[in-house]
């Protein structure tokens, strides 16, 4: 999957000191995972690893760097890409600064998944291929196995980037059918299925913090003074924060699904931001972190706007 | 303590209890949930039994000339909870230092003299365990609570109390044949683990391995809230007008706003900061304290967090950086 390339690609640009770190994925402490890590000697590249598990969004760890100096270079898939676009729309981090390789993505497949259908897996029976793998003397396609956030992706190619290592892939599905899934629900129907999902939530903040554009000094969760949402982990406080984080994202989330990656209790939790899209596009017919000229809708004001969706 | 006894598969319809009051964790019941009636309540770990993730600690009221206050007790019910070892080492070993050691926690001290242990062997270590380098075990027991181990038709119970009074006696031959298992499970438990535990880490205090260590974590709570040991609370206020509550809830060393002073000093300002003292504190202030490290080797935290930093590895990259290990 391209890792060999990837890895001569950051190395070389460490060593042409065109930057001064990379930030890319490195095998995990478990077996089937990745984790992100920083690079900034070019013999350390060989930790570097692209595979399916490669899941934390790494757009979020520009943001540390945005007041040093440091020329990064970042390992960005469709969504790590279109996260970055949003951040520099935003101007949260200039673009001289930032060198995007561009990773066409063949999806993050679920742990949780493989364990389901495979029962108890080991990495070493694991053979992996282009587009599936080989396990118990099997070949199997990964769609399967893929991550839901992943499923619904229609952009695996990032809109942006300096280096593309790996051949453009086709997007994998919407989520139209998802979505409607959700809306022909009755009212109680829906009050029962977010009920379920938002009272298992602790308020470990792992969804906000994941996410790339999550990053508000104070966030309104944590704000003592008023206190808006208490520590206590009731539904009625759990909703508050998941509803109030969903409007601060509205017209700006690249539906990376980090949050739903990275909730201990796999909540459904991308869900909302990915209604809130929804509304956005169908009202202004935009989508976040694909352009860096078009205006954001909700940053701009113009006389015609619609507004149907204000009840 | 009696030894070998031997219950038939349904012994638990004997306990007279009321169904509520009986609680099982969340890995118990994932392991042995066949064996328990699904009237019991599942909890994330044994420690929301005892110190709850919200709870109020009294009422006030402005009653015209002055404010009259109403505490809030916990009843103190009997209560039943199943766990494994690691889960009741936190109990027996660190919640209970910490909340029953002066001055005594009156709400957790009431739960806990209520509550009777069931502790669960671990039968299926899962590959993030590490509870023998911290002094535990898969077969880890304590004198005062029942000692479970499921098997296939019965279950063996060790332990006091009337529950036995319904059980079957067992003899030497089930006493070896636990031991026998023990030995198996043991075995089997996932390698390579740490094998060096670090001592003295106040000489690591300013080590540059924090930084690269701590790079990856995202300050969330997920660790902190789902382990067994973490403790901290913190004390908040609800209220409208004249009248209010005030409650206690987990807080996390990984948020800012545990360490935020009055007047906006944060003597913990980064990742790297807030990192290293949850993992000093797990493994060298709790210890210097209490004597015992603040960690039963449960893996949940290495389970649970988004960007795989895991304390066995940590534990591992500390040795790599003492020239002493």
């Amino acid at each position: 999957m391209f890792e060999q390339e990837i890895r001569r690609k950051a190395k070389e640009l460490l060593e042409v000191k065109a930057v001064d770190l990379v930030i890319g994925y490195t095998s995990g402490s478990l077996p089937f995972q990745a984790r992100p890590t920083l690079v900034s000697s070019p013999e350390d590249t060989e930790q570097l690893v692209w595979n399916h598990f490669c899941s934390p969004n790494l757009a979020r760890y520009l943001l540390p760097y945005r007041d040093s100096s440091k020329k990064i270079a970042l390992l960005a898939k469709g969504c790590d890409a279109r996260a970055v676009v949003v951040l520099l729309r935003e101007e949260q981090f200039p673009r001289e600064r930032i060198h995007i390789i561009g990773l066409p993505c063949p999806g993050i497949i679920s742990k949780r998944k493989l364990e389901e259908k495979l029962g108890e897996i080991k990495e070493e029976d694991f053979s992996w291929e282009e587009s599936g793998f080989l396990c118990q003397g099997k070949k199997w396609e990964i769609d399967s196995f893929l991550e839901d956030t992943c499923v619904r992706c229609r952009y695996p190619n990032p809109p942006l980037w300096d280096d593309l290592i790996g051949e453009k892939r086709e997007s994998r599905g919407s989520s139209v059918d998802y979505l409607e899934r959700i809306s022909s629900q009755s009212e109680e129907e829906r009050w029962q299925f977010f009920t379920q999902e938002l009272s298992r939530c602790i308020r470990c903040y792992a969804c906000r913090n994941a996410c790339p554009l999550c990053y508000c000094k104070e966030c309104f969760a944590e704000s003592d003074v008023p206190r808006w949402i208490s520590g206590v982990p009731t539904l009625s406080d759990n909703s508050f924060f998941h509803l109030g984080r969903s409007i601060h994202l509205a017209g700006r989330c690249v539906e990376c699904g980090a949050c739903e990656r990275a909730c201990p209790e796999e909540i459904k939790i991308g869900l909302l931001p990915l209604k809130v899209e929804e509304i956005i596009k169908n009202s202004f017919s935009f989508e976040a972190g694909l352009s860096l000229e078009e205006e954001a809708p909700l940053l701009t004001y113009k006389e015609n706007d619609p507004g149907e969706f204000i009840k | 303590m009696s030894e070998g006894l031997i219950a038939k598969r349904k012994w638990w319809e004997w306990i007279e209890t009321k169904k509520d009051r009986i609680f099982l964790t969340e890995r118990a019941k994932k392991r042995y949930g066949e064996w328990f009636p699904a009237e019991g309540k599942v909890v994330k770990s044994g420690k929301e039994v005892l110190f709850p993730s919200g709870e109020e600690m009294y009422r006030y009221l402005w009653a015209g000339e002055e404010w009259k206050i109403e505490e809030r007790e916990v009843s103190g019910e009997f209560s039943f909870l199943f766990l494994l070892p690691c889960e009741a080492r936190a109990i027996i070993e660190v919640t209970d230092k910490v909340f029953l050691h002066l001055p005594v926690d009156k709400n957790y001290w009431l739960r806990r003299k209520a509550l009777s242990l069931g502790i669960l062997a671990c039968l299926q270590p899962e590959p993030t365990c590490f509870c023998s380098l911290v002094g535990g075990g898969p077969f880890w027991r304590d004198e005062e609570a029942l000692f479970l181990v499921p098997r296939k038709e019965d279950i063996y119970i060790q332990g006091e109390g009337e529950l036995l009074a319904f059980s079957e006696e067992g003899g030497e031959k089930i006493k070896e044949e636990m031991q026998a298992l023990q030995q198996e499970v043991e075995n089997e438990l996932p390698s390579p683990l740490p094998s060096y535990f670090p001592q003295e880490l106040y000489h690591h205090f300013e080590d540059e391995e924090w930084n690269e260590l701590s790079w990856r974590c995202l300050n969330c709570g997920a660790c902190t809230f789902l382990c067994p040991t973490c403790y901290c609370f913190d004390i908040q206020v609800k209220m409208w007008g004249d009248e209010g509550y005030r409650f206690r809830c987990y807080d996390s060393c990984m948020y800012s706003e545990y360490t935020m002073m009055a007047g906006g000093h944060n003597p913990r300002p980064t990742t790297k900061e807030k990192f290293r003292n949850r993992f000093l504190h797990k493994l060298e202030f709790f210890y210097e304290r209490y004597g015992r490290s603040l960690c039963t080797g449960c893996g949940r935290c290495i389970a649970a967090c988004p960007n795989g930093i895991s304390i066995a590895r940590v534990i591992e990259e500390l040795k790599e950086a003492d020239p002493d290990a």
